[in-house]
């Protein structure tokens, strides 16, 4: 129940139904019986964080066990946060309502460099110092997961342990390790040793980073029994991992608010600039069989009328055919329609498209990420204008009337023939509607480009690049906007700030930690949400710890320098990533994984198996 | 089909879903209770829900009325079962009838208010409410456009009653309700905080019941 405190805040803030827990399906524990308190947060608002699919996976592994209660926190939203403080009132997890200072670990998910911010803000509305070393006793345990954590070095200020790579099995064998030292009595240093020793635990205050006088890094050195690399974990088969068969059904309408199925994790693609096409390899699938009873079972629990399949890549999946027949069977007559996001433009067939119009026709979006064949060529798209303009056609003749294009601008090797490329394909597409025998009678077309800036990031082929400065990304925006030829394409940019310190942060060192505690003393949080972000306050901060936030973004790193995140170990190699890194500068593709595999080293996380060739023998080793 | 008018008491921290988040979450029970919904026939087919009266954030009720349609003839006692094990915290299904008025008939509605205490509360705030005189500021629509309307909250009040109880100042009160008339309980508490001269604090605020326009109940 709601404390009276409480009470008389939420009658003040906005939408105060995401601050009072209560919601269909919350898991509700005695909390006399359970060893171990787990807080997962999520550094953002509720809508957000509620939306995410980790944090419902996470949250049931947990509650699966006896000895042990998950509860979710999330951001509050500026308001509650100024009343919460006023009022006394600590940050407290939504299940119990129990201030979370009292739990025995604060698990936080990292999802984007922009929430580093609320971290702090959340760990202090908690009532805790938000640096690990100035939290003396071993519970509350602070800790991170999440993509983030492949270089979360600006944050290893404050967490004590970062979870590589999957959480389903490292998070029990943590809780396993941590029953133990409570029993016991042991430091938080003793413990902090001991979990160092699980594979996928880093414990960022273990090691010890040496630099140059160039700023740049010199050496990471493990302190004691520290592993020199840290691997990260992950599951090995998907059909047995954990997944709920309920999901938390919020009463405020949240971003994405419907059943998510996962079909599979990795991506055969090797697109140069996606990170998670990198660190979630290797590729591994789960049966169709085993998707179609977790939807099922989820529409039974939650009464959503839609479900979503959730990967880097739904057309890529080998039993999408199979799985579609499968759930056809029982959604149109539940009226449950089927949302397919990530689907790719050279393999959206006829067939597929009249699938999903069967239900319910929600929108298209597909991502040529570049405009011209050679760009295309060199972040590895492998994707053709004709592909794009074919599936364009598939979708109009489908009745579709609008579809969405992703880009990137300021992408490695980048001409401004590139930028009016962009421009001038979403032309083609509009161009395709209105050659279309069939498309609807009196409807238009709306063809939506979405630009936003190329954002550099770690285990990537181009973990190497520069970043384009602010003033040549508005250039290139005002270039595409003077490039558009009719009214039927709309155009979505990004906030080239937020780019550049997502930028800063993604390769960033321990160093920053300083900047984002001095930036979150000023006042800075929320920084992804456009009201809240506040540039000149980070420029601010930056200067006040004398460190030059060009020197993370924009400067081109050399092959042989040691990057921050070099002691982490996400599977791809190092020389996967240089020989990437030379075939784009030589405009050259490498084929999809199913095509022939290029050696990324990742299947040796699985015991040499991936999914992406059916025969691991057929699986080159990795070469680096 | 056929239609059914579902009774909703809605209590605790319920009362913090808004009248939007009531509609989605009303149609994910029926779902779960795996009642068969009467299905609109239009290119996109939708389910018949309908809120007789909205509720205000913040506000508990006893009797909200929800009129759906549904297929097959499955008994309303049957009906009411299903839906009340699959209602979250705080929304209880206390009955499901047979609609006799129609939701426009509706011109009152009964509340519970509960107050923190405050000196001499009593007698101020039936001081108050019996001078005839309660000026408020209502945001109503001329056409389009949002204005704001001066109203007086004493011309939309039936009969009422203030009474002291252990830590707590009680007005039962019954207020202009309906798409015509309609006062909300939060528009009174403004009036009064401002001719009283101090802001009023409410511990729970309570829908009792919806009158017709002679004071028999809305069925």
């Amino acid at each position: 129940m709601l404390s009276e405190k409480l009470e008389r805040i939420l009658p003040l803030v906005q939408k105060p139904g995401r601050y009072t827990g209560g919601e269909l399906n919350s898991v509700i524990k005695n909390k006399e019986n359970v060893a171990i308190r787990y807080a997962f947060c999520f550094p953002d608002t509720y809508e957000i964080g509620m939306s995410h699919l980790g944090i419902k996976i996470l949250c049931s592994v947990v509650n699966a066990r006896e000895d042990a209660w998950c509860e979710r926190v999330f951001a509050p939203w500026v308001d509650m946060e100024e009343k919460m403080r006023e009022n006394g009132v600590l940050l407290y997890a939504l299940e119990s309502g129990d201030p979370i200072k009292d739990f025995d670990i604060i698990g936080f998910t990292l999802q984007y460099e922009m929430s580093y911010s609320n971290v702090l803000n959340m760990l202090d509305l908690a009532g805790l110092p938000v640096r690990s070393k100035d939290r003396k006793d071993l519970a509350p345990l602070v800790i991170a997961g999440g993509p983030c954590v492949c270089n979360a070095e600006p944050m290893a200020n404050f967490f004590d342990i970062m979870l590589l790579g999957e959480g389903e099995e490292v998070t029990n064998d943590l809780i396993d390790l941590l029953k133990i030292h409570k029993a016991r009595g042991s430091t938080k240093q003793e413990f902090l040793l001991e979990a160092a020793k699980i594979k996928g635990v880093y414990v960022p205050s273990l090691y010890e980073i040496e630099y140059n006088e160039d700023n740049t890094v010199k050496a990471i050195n493990p302190m004691g029994t520290a592993p020199q690399r840290v691997e990260k974990r992950i599951v090995s088969d998907l059909d047995r991992v954990h997944f709920p068969d309920k999901f938390i059904v919020p009463g405020v309408e949240i971003v994405h608010d419907r059943a998510v199925a996962e079909i599979f994790r990795g991506c055969i693609r090797g697109c140069r600039f996606c990170q998670a096409g990198y660190i979630y390899r290797p590729i591994r699938e789960k049966q169709a069989d085993t998707v179609n009873r977790d939807c099922k079972a989820l529409c039974e629990s939650t009464g959503y009328d839609e479900v979503s399949l959730c990967s880097l890549s739904t057309s890529d999946y080998t039993h999408l055919e199979e799985l579609l027949n499968k759930l056809l069977d029982w959604t149109v007559e539940d009226k449950v329609n089927i949302a397919l996001p990530s689907l790719r433009a050279d393999n959206f067939s006829k067939e597929l498209s009249q699938r999903l119009a069967s239900v319910r026709r929600s929108g298209l979006t597909f991502a040529p990420e570049a405009g011209t064949q050679r760009m295309r060529d060199v972040i590895n798209k492998n994707i053709t204008e004709e592909e794009i303009l074919s599936a364009a056609r598939k979708a109009f003749d489908a009745g579709w009337t609008s579809v969405k294009l992703y880009f990137m601008l300021g992408l490695p090797t980048e001409t401004d023939e590139d930028i009016v490329a962009i421009a001038q394909l979403a032309q083609k597409v509009v161009d395709e509607f209105y050659r279309n025998p069939n498309k609807p009678k009196g409807k238009g077309v709306n063809v939506s480009i979405s630009v936003a800036p190329f954002v550099p990031k770690p285990f990537t082929p181009f973990q190497w690049e520069g970043q384009n400065t602010k003033e040549e990304l508005l250039r290139k925006q005002q270039l595409i906007i003077s490039s558009l030829t009719s009214r039927k394409i709309s155009l979505t940019r990004h906030n080239t700030d937020m780019s550049f310190l997502e930028g800063v942060f993604a390769r960033g060192d321990r160093r920053l930690g300083d900047v984002i505690e001095t930036a979150w003393k000023k006042g800075c949080k929320l920084d992804g949400w456009d009201e809240c972000f506040r540039l000149d306050d980070w420029m601010q901060s930056f200067s006040d710890c004398g460190i030059d936030p060009e020197f993370y973004a924009r400067r081109e790193r050399s092959l042989d320098e040691v990057l921050p995140w070099d002691h982490l170990d996400y599977g791809v190699s190092k020389a996967h990533f240089i020989r990437e890194y030379n075939k784009a500068h030589n405009n050259e593709t490498t084929p999809h994984c199913r095509e022939k595999c290029a050696g990324c080293g990742a299947n040796k996380l699985n015991g040499g198996k991936c999914d992406a060739l059916r025969e691991s023998a057929s699986c080159q080793k990795g070469q680096g | 089909m056929r239609c059914v008018r579902v009774l909703l008491a809605k209590r605790g921290r319920a009362k913090y879903l808004s009248h939007l988040d009531m509609q989605r979450c009303m149609m994910r029970a029926v779902r779960r209770a795996g009642i068969d919904l009467w299905y609109t026939e239009g290119f996109n087919p939708h389910p018949y829900l309908a809120f007789a009266l909205p509720l205000p954030l913040g506000v508990e009720s006893e009797c909200e009325p929800i009129d759906i349609r549904l297929e097959g003839d499955m008994p309303n006692s049957e009906v009411c079962k299903r839906l009340n094990s699959a209602m979250p915290e705080g929304l209880e299904i206390t009955d499901v009838i047979e609609p006799v008025n129609k939701p426009g008939d509706i011109a009152f509605a009964r509340y519970d208010i509960e107050l923190y205490p405050f000196e001499g509360a009593v007698d101020k705030i039936k001081a108050a409410l019996e001078s005839g005189n309660l000026p408020a500021e209502k945001t109503g629509k001329a056409g389009r456009k949002k204005v704001i309307k001066q109203v007086n909250v004493a011309e939309m009040m039936g009969y009422w009653a203030v009474e002291e109880k252990n830590d707590s100042v009680n007005i039962g009160i019954v207020l202009a309700a309906g798409s015509r008339k309609n006062a909300s309980p939060f528009l009174l508490l403004d009036a009064l905080s401002a001719v009283i001269g101090e802001k009023l604090e409410y511990k729970k605020v309570t829908r009792k019941g919806l009158l017709l326009e002679n004071y028999l109940k809305f069925v």
